[in-house]
């Protein structure tokens, strides 16, 4: 038997095929029959929209009249209740709140599972492996080892901690530890059975308080109640359809969103003593939160995943093209990235969009010399300078992490770094090529890479697919797999002007970069990816009016990222649930 | 203190990879009867089943032998294996008959049977279907290990466009009863030791106080769930299987051999590069000790992930082996990248011939391993001919020396190859092995119910 096999030329997303189209776009012959068994909820269905849902309801972002989040939001729905385990970033700095910076270090928590993305969304939906149970004890008894070793930090969260310290204070780590741990006071049942196994555990250590105690530490550790985050809600008292967040419960979402641990006892308090009830409430916390250094911490921990940083020292380059490219040279590529988004956010609290358009960048000597500018002199040290003006580069699509992760070993990939800004800049969902259509895109010794995927491209039914991709990508064909400057691709001048229907036309990466700065997608595509990457949430269409709804807020801020963050905490869609899923 | 046996160790020497090995064997007699015929519990002698992946396909013509039956002679990508082919079998020509295609995926979930459904991500997302092959043998001998069964991988990389759902995360997904509990996998061998063999190091026993913490982890998992929908609850459930798992495992009596040492690899990158050989080696040792110690009798063996961003380093690929893949069946770099994986499962099977088990034979003679990719062309991400290797004798359930069985000779077509039976009939001849009531493995329209008999004894 033989399965008859579309025959599409090949080429580069993903290296695999040429069959990719937009939702919008319904171009014959390319992968229809992947758009109609997809099941894609992230496109939703009756929206005839484009590629996202974001833009499901034919709003673009652009909708006079600003947010509607003081009244009701048509369409509204917010993402689901339910639980959300830690990841280890907020397990280990809820670690380092409750015990310090020893016991964070001990921690060993079993490895993130990223979905959609982001690893955020996988602690939301994915069920845990059978080993990790036990990869929670060794780490929750490394932590307890690390602090029967140096019981200041929790003596100042339970004063009456002591090596002699006697059987009642058991009773008071479950109660002031435990609060801190759980985020709700503890019944007298959970602190029964608490005390309960710190004393079997003084028993079984002939009586020497600390070795209850250790055992203590590890019951709490191990606990679901810590380990798992619950959204559950309450019937709105403002009378929506939809479930409020108790007070702790949205102090932990504020706490995790703008601190990336778990609520201080400060916050719990307030929270429980109804001071975040109201919006302006809200805020004026948020307010408070955003202006802590935790919250550069948080944000960088969300642009390092959403930017695809974290992995750059992995970038397979070969080391013959590139003799460039090392782990530490990737290392820094990702601290360039980084100080462009902070300079943005926290030093000038300037127009986000600023990262696709900025006409400056940090470098060292070493990335100096990677983009061909003078070394600053500063060795490892970054220090801020402007691109050089015949190199047409503009914010994060010119830098080296995003030339360099969006790239194969050996040559560029138009069609990659073309596809991460439809689907992570704009949030436009392309749809991924027909399974049967086979790539051989063939070396060439005298074909620009661009001639090269332009001459595939004139098979059936391909050229459609990829129009909405590779374009985009031929505006960064200035720059090498690592980011270099270059103008001749095997002895060819690069050609790097291009148009996109709904994106518009551009001579080279710097104008593509100032379209995308100005597109009002760019701005409701961070709030998208926000939700995601912070909240864990995976969305489908019906949250599409939410997030809309706080694009246009963002937009109305100027696109601040710092007031976003205050305005997202007082959404509905961050103070509401939907049923627990 | 925890009452810990510890016996003499003997080292047999071998050669694997060119490198000199030393397999650390426990001496196990006191596991056997007087006879050395059954386990001493009067069980039979365990039989071990591993699965073992590759990724990214062959090329047709130079993987599948030109000759079939029992006179066959390895292929060109085939001869790393020339040390152990008596005891390999080689099936060709199958089909994975899933209905579902995305590229890739369908090749992952087929491998155990059954078709992926798309996953809530969008795109490349797929969630797998299952339970598993080595879940479904884990099933038929439960409760006879202290560990129910250990999931490695070696590369570390992972695909940079957006493969998701849990099809991309495990090889083996464990059915708990409210829904599919993906086992993802580990990827540092001194995880692995800990996992298998840190149980047992003899220390003081305070195990009645671990379980005493189990109980009152239980209780408040127990606790969240009635507030919670469908999804979540299947996650406590998934939470509280790990917490059973990890109170038999502490509950066990220890095993009578000694634990070998902790493995020095980390697998942590040098200069940007993977130890692929060094993990790989350092893997398979650890499950073949666990494996003779009867600390568990599963295990599933990933490779690399598909659509990895992979580089083989040891063979100067110089290009992502995916990648590779989509310049064709011509293309160098991948042909070796194909030879490349052959050969680690060789060194695998080498370090299993090299192993031996409790009656004196090898754990090759004494196991099960079933191993294949996601697609036969890699270029077309074609599901027709499926390359298949069963490794092992399965203490004298499979043919010995093994044969080719081919359902049909190859067309010449590469990127529309032909095919014919089912691939999972494979699946059902490996798990009547452990258990031989069983009726059917599998789902959808990759549901067998008739096993491949010829590469049975």
């Amino acid at each position: 038997m033989v399965k008859q096999r579309t025959l599409c030329a090949p080429i580069g997303w993903r290296y695999r095929a040429l069959a990719i189209l937009s939702g919008v776009l319904a171009l014959a012959g390319c992968g229809d029959d992947v758009a109609a068994t997809s099941g894609d909820t992230e496109t939703g269905s009756g929206s005839g929209g484009t590629a996202d849902s974001s833009m499901a309801d034919g709003t673009d972002g652009t909708t006079e009249g600003g947010s509607q989040s003081d009244g009701q939001i048509e369409g509204f729905m917010p993402g689901a209740g339910g639980m959300r385990k830690l990841t280890v970033r907020e397990y280990r700095a809820s670690v380092d709140l409750m015990l310090g910076p020893a016991a964070a270090a001990a921690a060993i928590p079993p490895a993130d599972i990223g979905q959609d993305g982001f690893d955020a969304v996988g602690a939301s939906i994915l069920p845990l492996a059978a080993d990790s149970v036990e990869l929670y004890e060794r780490s929750a008894a490394a932590v307890a080892d690390a602090v029967i070793s140096d019981l200041g930090p929790l003596q100042a969260l339970v004063p009456c901690v002591s090596a002699n310290a006697d059987a009642a204070c058991y009773r008071e780590v479950a109660t002031s530890l435990g609060r801190l741990a759980y985020r709700h006071t503890l019944s007298t049942a959970e602190v029964d059975s608490l005390a309960n196994i710190a004393a079997q555990g003084q028993r079984w250590g002939a009586g020497a308080f600390l070795t209850g105690l250790r055992y203590e530490l590890m019951a709490i550790l191990q606990a679901p109640s810590f380990l798992y985050v619950q959204e559950i809600g309450e019937p709105d008292p403002e009378g929506s359809e939809f479930r409020r967040l108790t007070a702790s419960e949205l102090a932990t979402r504020m706490s995790l969103f703008l601190t990336g641990h778990t609520p201080t006892l400060e916050l719990l308090d307030a929270a429980e003593a109804g001071m975040l009830d109201t919006s302006a409430q809200i805020r004026a916390q948020a307010e408070l939160m955003v202006g802590n250094p935790e919250a550069r911490t948080a944000m960088e921990s969300f642009f390092g995943e959403a930017l695809r940083l974290r992995r750059l020292a992995e970038a397979p380059k070969n080391a013959e093209i590139f003799p460039q490219f090392s782990p530490e040279l990737g290392e820094m590529m990702k601290d360039e990235t980084l100080l462009l988004v902070a300079d943005i956010i926290w030093n000038r609290d300037a127009d986000y969009r600023t990262l696709f358009d900025a006409d400056y960048t940090f470098v060292n000597d070493p990335l100096a010399a990677l983009y061909g500018m003078d070394p600053p002199g500063t060795g490892s040290m970054f220090t801020q300078v402007q691109w050089p003006e015949q190199q047409h580069r503009a914010g994060y699509t010119s830098q080296a992490s995003f030339l360099t992760w969006q790239s194969g070993p050996r040559r560029n990939s138009p069609t990659k770094r073309g596809l991460y800004v439809q689907e992570r800049i704009l949030c436009q969902r392309i749809q991924p090529p027909d399974p049967d259509a086979e790539l051989e895109l063939p070396d060439s010794e005298d074909l620009t890479l661009k001639e090269l995927l332009e001459m595939h491209l004139d098979n059936d039914g391909c050229r459609g697919c990829h129009a909405l991709t590779d374009p985009i990508g031929f505006a960064f064909e200035s720059y090498t797999a690592i980011g270099a400057f270059r103008t001749t691709d095997n002895g060819k001048p690069v050609e790097t002007d291009g148009e996109i229907a709904d994106i518009g036309a551009w001579n080279n990466a710097k104008e593509l970069g100032e379209i995308l700065a100005q597109d009002p997608r760019t701005g409701t595509c961070l709030v998208r990816n926000l939700v995601k990457g912070t909240l864990g949430q995976r969305l489908t269409a019906e949250h599409t009016p939410g997030i809309d709804d706080l694009g246009l807020v963002f937009a109305d801020s100027g696109y601040r990222v710092q007031a976003l963050l205050v305005d997202m905490t007082a959404h509905p869609l961050f103070r509401l649930v939907d049923e627990p899923k | 203190m925890r009452n810990l046996k510890l016996s003499r160790r003997r080292m047999l020497r071998g050669v694997v990879a060119g490198s000199s090995v030393a397999v650390g064997l426990p001496i196990l007699e006191a596991m056997l009867n007087t006879h050395g015929t059954a386990l001493a519990s009067g069980d039979d002698l365990p039989l071990r089943f591993m699965t073992w992946y590759w990724a990214d396909g062959i090329v047709i013509d130079r993987w599948e032998p030109q000759q079939v039956g029992s006179d066959w002679e390895l292929s060109e990508q085939l001869q790393p294996l020339a040390t152990v082919k008596d005891y390999v079998s080689v099936v060709s020509g199958m089909q994975n008959r899933a209905t579902n295609l995305t590229t890739h995926h369908e090749g992952m979930s087929g491998f155990n049977g059954f078709d992926f459904s798309f996953a809530g991500g969008g795109g490349l997302s797929t969630d797998a279907g299952g339970p598993t092959i080595d879940q479904r043998i884990a099933d038929a001998i439960e409760g006879r290990t202290p560990v129910r069964g250990v999931h490695v991988r070696v590369s570390k990389r992972e695909s940079t466009d957006g493969d998701g759902g849990t099809t991309y995360i495990a090889m083996s997904h464990r059915d708990t009863g409210g829904g599919l509990v993906p086992q993802t996998p580990q990827t540092n061998p001194q995880e692995v030791w800990q996992l298998l063999f840190g149980e047992f190091v003899p220390k003081p026993d305070d195990s009645s106080l671990r379980t005493s913490i189990l109980d009152y982890v239980r209780e408040d998992a127990n606790a969240l769930r009635n507030d919670l929908g469908q999804v979540d609850r299947q996650r406590v459930d998934a939470h509280l299987e790990g917490i059973f798992e990890l109170e038999q495992k502490i509950l066990a009596t220890p095993p009578t051999c000694s634990l070998p040492d902790l493995p020095t690899e980390t697998n942590t990158d040098t200069g940007g590069i993977e130890p692929l050989s060094a993990t790989n080696e350092a893997m398979a040792r650890l499950i073949a000790y666990a494996f003779v110690c009867d600390i568990t009798r599963v295990a599933s063996f990933q490779l690399k992930r598909f659509v990895s961003s992979t580089v083989f380093d040891e063979i100067d690929a110089g290009e992502i082996h995916h990648s590779a893949s989509h310049q064709g069946p011509g293309n160098a770099v991948y042909q070796a990248g194909v030879t490349y994986q052959m050969q680690k499962f060789a060194d695998l099977l080498e370090i299993f011939a090299q192993t031996q088990d409790l009656n004196g034979e090898s754990l090759l003679d004494t196991s099960i391993i079933y191993a294949t990719s996601d697609c036969s062309t890699g270029a077309s991400h074609s599901v027709e001919r499926q390359p298949i290797l069963l490794a092992g004798r399965g203490r004298g359930y499979l043919t010995h020396p093994g044969i080719h069985y081919q359902t049909e000779p190859f067309n010449g077509n590469h990127n529309n190859p032909n095919a014919s039976e089912n691939m999972s009939d494979v699946l059902l001849t490996c798990l009547r092995a452990f258990d031989p009531e069983a009726t059917s493995v599998g789902g959808g329209a990759l549901r067998s119910s008739t096993p491949l008999t010829d590469v049975v004894a």
